[in-house]
């Protein structure tokens, strides 16, 4: 398992045309700590649905601006960090709370994604510290969610 | 994409071959629908088999929607197979569990459009 100071840092702009990149980094960062493939894989998914979510519904009104990702593994627990300086936007309140069935009916919102976000991964939490925005996730690695 | 397709006693096996994600959603898509369509012409019905495709985002489950729907009005079944633990679990919270027929294997999902 990587080292706990082998963290992954990814600076984007808020451009969906940047999930491509952040994917195959994020990927092989992934490999290389010799995850199961299921927490792989639902990493992946959980990255690519914050990020869309950020992109379309918060970030960011400045083309200057940009997002931060960032990947640790500590005690077989896998944290990501998304930061961004875009309006005040708290993806676990403003979309998800749909059941399954509206869900299904309803593909076109953002819900859709943030409750795959919540429900495969084992804690989610927001905040808004000087003006960004931080939205963390931590996945246990064992046994998977 | 690793699209590949199959036809098997008047079914329509599709198998997209890799995961589905914004890059290749679109392409899933302008896939699928025709195969709903294929399906419907032969009068059998569509299987997508997952394997190999270790995982598919939210965009991806909104082409399956779109399937979905295509195949609505139609007696066109859409089963689908091969799917490993992580897309069971996307299935599941996404509640598609209600829109497809989950097979274990293709031969299973075959021996089940075989008795209708």
């Amino acid at each position: 398992m990587s080292n706990a100071s082998d963290t992954l840092r990814l600076t984007l702009s808020p451009q969906l045309s940047e999930l491509t990149r952040v994917r195959n980094k994020l990927d092989r960062y992934l490999r290389d700590g010799s995850l199961p493939d299921t927490v792989r894989c639902t990493l992946l998914v959980v990255a690519e649905e914050i990020l869309t979510n950020i992109v379309h519904y918060g970030c960011c009104d400045d083309t200057s601006d940009t997002i931060e990702v960032k990947v640790g593994q500590e005690n077989a627990v896998v944290h990501m960090e998304f930061i961004d300086s875009g309006k005040p936007f708290n993806p676990l309140k403003e979309a998800g709370r749909e059941t399954a069935g509206q869900l299904v009916d309803n593909l076109e919102l953002g819900g859709i994604g943030v409750r795959l976000v919540r429900e495969l991964t084992n804690h989610q939490e927001y905040t808004r510290k000087a003006g960004r925005n931080h939205f963390q996730i931590t996945k246990h690695i064992w046994p998977s969610k | 994409m690793n699209w590949t397709k199959d036809i098997r006693q008047g079914n329509i096996i599709v198998f997209p071959g890799e995961p589905v994600d914004h890059e290749n959603a679109e392409d899933f898509e302008s896939r699928l629908i025709p195969s709903v369509k294929e399906a419907s012409r032969s009068g059998g019905s569509l299987i997508i088999d997952f394997h190999d495709v270790d995982y598919m985002t939210s965009v991806g489950l909104r082409a399956l929607m779109m399937a979905a729907k295509e195949a609505e009005p139609t007696s066109v079944k859409i089963l689908v197979t091969g799917m490993n633990e992580t897309m069971r679990e996307i299935f599941h919270i996404s509640g598609f569990e209600k829109l497809f027929v989950i097979h274990e294997s293709l031969e299973s999902a075959l021996d089940a459009t075989a008795a209708t």
